[in-house]
C-alpha cells in the first residue's frame, strides 16, 4: 500500500458521492493541490458514469421536459448584463459572430458601452474571479477586453488566478496556446524605462519569459499574450523588470499563481 | 477508462457548445439522449418520481447555465450529465425528510427490467447488458460497496457498519471494484461507440 493510497481511496468515495461531508471537505483540499488525484478522480467518474446504464429504463413524464424549457425561456427573457454571467456571456459571443463578416465587433463596441459597469463573475470550481469591464477603457484595451471575453466563453479554456502581498492581481486565460492575461491594480508604468514581464514555469521547472507589456491607465488591462503557451506547467506569475527586454530570471514576482488541476466535475 | 472521441462524443460536445451560446433547442436535444438514463438513475436512487423529477429538471437547468464550464478535453458529456446526475439524487436522498425513501441494501443491485422498450436506442440497451455484466464479474464483497455507494446513496462510513466492515476494507473493495469495472469496461463499451461509428 503506497503512501497516497487513502487518498486513492478517499478519491474513488468522492467520485460515487461516497463520502460525509468532513471527509469530502479535507478530500477537496487536497485534490487542488494533487494532480495524481484529479486523475483517480476522473478515471473513476468515467466509469461511475456509465453505471447509470445498468439501471431499468424508466420513461419520465412528458410533462418534465415542458417544465424544463419554460424555465429555460424565461430565465433567457429575463437575465439581464448585471445577473448571472454565464447567459451574458453567451451574448456577447452572439454579436462577435454575427458580425464577422462585415465589421469585427470589436471595432464596434457599442454593445459593451451601452452598459454603464459590467462585471462578469466567473464561478470555477468554488473559485470567484471578477473580471471588470469598465467604460472607461480605451479603444484598444475594448478591442482586446472583447477577445478576451471571447477567449473564456470557448470551450476548454482555463484560468489560472495570480497574487501576491499587495493589491495587484492577474488571472491568466489559457486554451490550448492562446492566452490572454488580465491584470488589475497594477501601477501605471507608461512613462517609465521599465517592463512588466509574464512569466511561465516550464516543464523543465524553469521559469521563462514569455511576453512583456506596459500598463497605460489605471483600471484593469486586457494584454494579449503574443508567444504561443506550447510549453507550461500551469504556474505563472508577473515581475518587473527594468529597461524593455526581457531578462533571463525574473525580478520577485508581484504576483504569482498555479493551475489547480481539477476533474471535469460539474459544480453542484 | 480513455475519454473516447467517437461520434457520439463529438456530437454531445458539439450540443454543450450550442447550448452555451445560448441555444435553447441544443439542450432539448440532450435531454432526449441523456434524459431517460438520467430520470432513470435518478428514479432508482431516490425511489420517488417527484424528487426524481427535481433532479433531472436541476440537472438540465445546470447544464443550461454552466455549459460554459465543460471542458471536452477532461472528459465526455455523458461522464459530466450523469454524474451530476447522480451527485443531485444522493444529495437529494441523504436530506432527513428522503432518507427513508432509501433503498433497502438488499435491494440496491436487484435489477428488474419492465419488459423489452421497443423506443429505446440499442445502444443503451446494449451498454446496459455490458455494465451489468462488469458489474456481475466483480467478487460480492466488492460489487456491494459499489452498489451501496452508488445506487444506494451511502457513504463509505455508512457501508462499513451496515456490513459490519472496518471503514478502511471498505475503501479498499471501492476501489479495487471501480478499477476492474474500468477495465473491464473500457474495452467493452468502445467498441460499442466503435460499431455504432461504423454503423453511423
Amino acid at each position: 500500500m503506497s503512501a497516497h493510497s487513502p487518498w486513492d481511496e478517499l478519491a474513488v468515495g468522492l467520485a460515487l458521492g461516497a463520502l460525509e461531508p468532513e471527509d469530502e471537505q479535507t478530500f477537496l483540499g487536497h485534490l487542488s493541490t494533487c494532480s495524481e488525484c484529479a486523475q483517480t478522480v476522473a478515471d473513476i467518474e468515467a466509469v461511475s458514469g456509465q453505471l447509470a446504464y445498468a439501471v431499468p429504463a424508466d420513461d419520465p413524464p412528458p410533462a418534465l421536459l415542458k417544465s424544463i424549457m419554460k424555465v429555460v425561456v424565461e430565465s433567457d427573457r429575463a437575465a439581464s448584463p448585471l445577473s448571472s454571467a454565464l447567459p451574458n456571456l453567451a451574448r456577447l459571443r452572439a454579436p462577435l459572430r454575427r458580425r464577422t463578416a462585415s465589421a469585427p465587433a470589436f471595432r464596434n463596441p457599442s454593445w459593451l458601452l451601452r452598459a454603464a459597469a459590467f462585471v462578469l463573475v466567473i464561478a470555477l470550481a468554488g473559485w470567484n474571479y471578477q473580471l471588470r469591464l469598465d467604460n472607461r477603457v480605451k479603444d484598444r484595451s475594448l478591442s482586446n477586453a472583447a477577445k478576451a471575453a471571447a477567449l473564456l466563453a470557448e470551450p476548454g479554456t482555463s484560468l489560472v488566478k495570480l497574487e501576491g502581498k499587495g493589491a495587484e492581481n492577474a488571472t491568466v486565460l489559457i486554451n490550448r496556446d492562446k492566452g490572454y492575461l488580465v491584470v488589475d491594480n497594477f501601477k501605471r508604468n507608461d512613462a517609465e524605462d521599465t517592463i512588466y514581464v509574464l512569466w511561465t514555469q516550464n516543464r523543465a521547472g524553469q521559469m521563462v519569459g514569455v511576453d512583456s507589456f506596459k500598463i497605460a491607465h489605471d483600471g484593469p488591462s486586457y494584454v494579449p499574450v503574443r508567444k504561443p503557451l506550447t510549453d507550461t506547467s500551469g504556474t505563472f506569475a508577473v515581475s518587473k523588470e527594468s529597461g524593455r527586454v526581457i531578462p533571463k530570471t525574473p525580478s520577485p514576482t508581484i504576483v504569482i499563481g498555479t493551475a489547480a488541476v481539477t476533474a471535469n466535475v460539474a459544480t453542484t | 477508462m480513455t475519454a473516447t472521441r467517437g461520434q457520439g462524443a463529438e456530437e454531445d460536445a458539439s450540443l454543450v457548445t450550442r447550448v452555451a451560446e445560448g441555444e435553447a433547442a441544443a439542450l432539448e436535444a440532450l435531454y432526449h439522449r441523456y434524459g431517460r438514463v438520467a430520470y432513470s438513475l435518478a428514479r432508482r436512487i431516490l425511489g420517488d418520481e417527484q424528487l426524481a423529477q427535481d433532479v433531472v429538471q436541476e440537472v438540465f437547468l445546470t447544464i443550461w447555465r454552466d455549459a460554459i464550464k465543460f471542458d471536452s478535453t477532461r472528459g465526455q458529456v455523458s461522464t459530466w450529465l450523469l454524474t451530476m446526475t447522480h451527485h443531485k439524487s444522493v444529495d437529494s436522498v441523504r436530506k432527513e425528510e428522503n432518507l427513508r425513501k432509501r433503498r433497502e441494501p438488499a435491494d440496491v443491485l436487484e435489477f428488474q427490467d419492465a419488459g423489452v422498450n421497443v423506443d429505446e436506442d440499442v445502444w443503451t440497451g446494449i451498454k446496459r447488458e455490458r455494465v451489468r455484466a462488469a458489474l456481475g464479474r466483480l467478487p460480492e464483497v466488492q460489487r456491494q460497496a459499489i452498489g451501496l455507494a452508488y445506487f444506494g446513496g451511502y457513504t463509505q462510513r455508512e457501508i462499513a457498519k451496515l456490513t459490519d466492515t472496518p471503514l478502511g476494507t471498505v475503501k479498499t473493495r471501492m476501489l479495487a471494484g471501480m478499477r476492474r469495472m474500468r477495465d473491464g469496461l473500457e474495452t467493452s463499451l468502445d467498441s460499442i461507440d466503435r460499431t455504432r461509428e461504423g454503423r453511423a
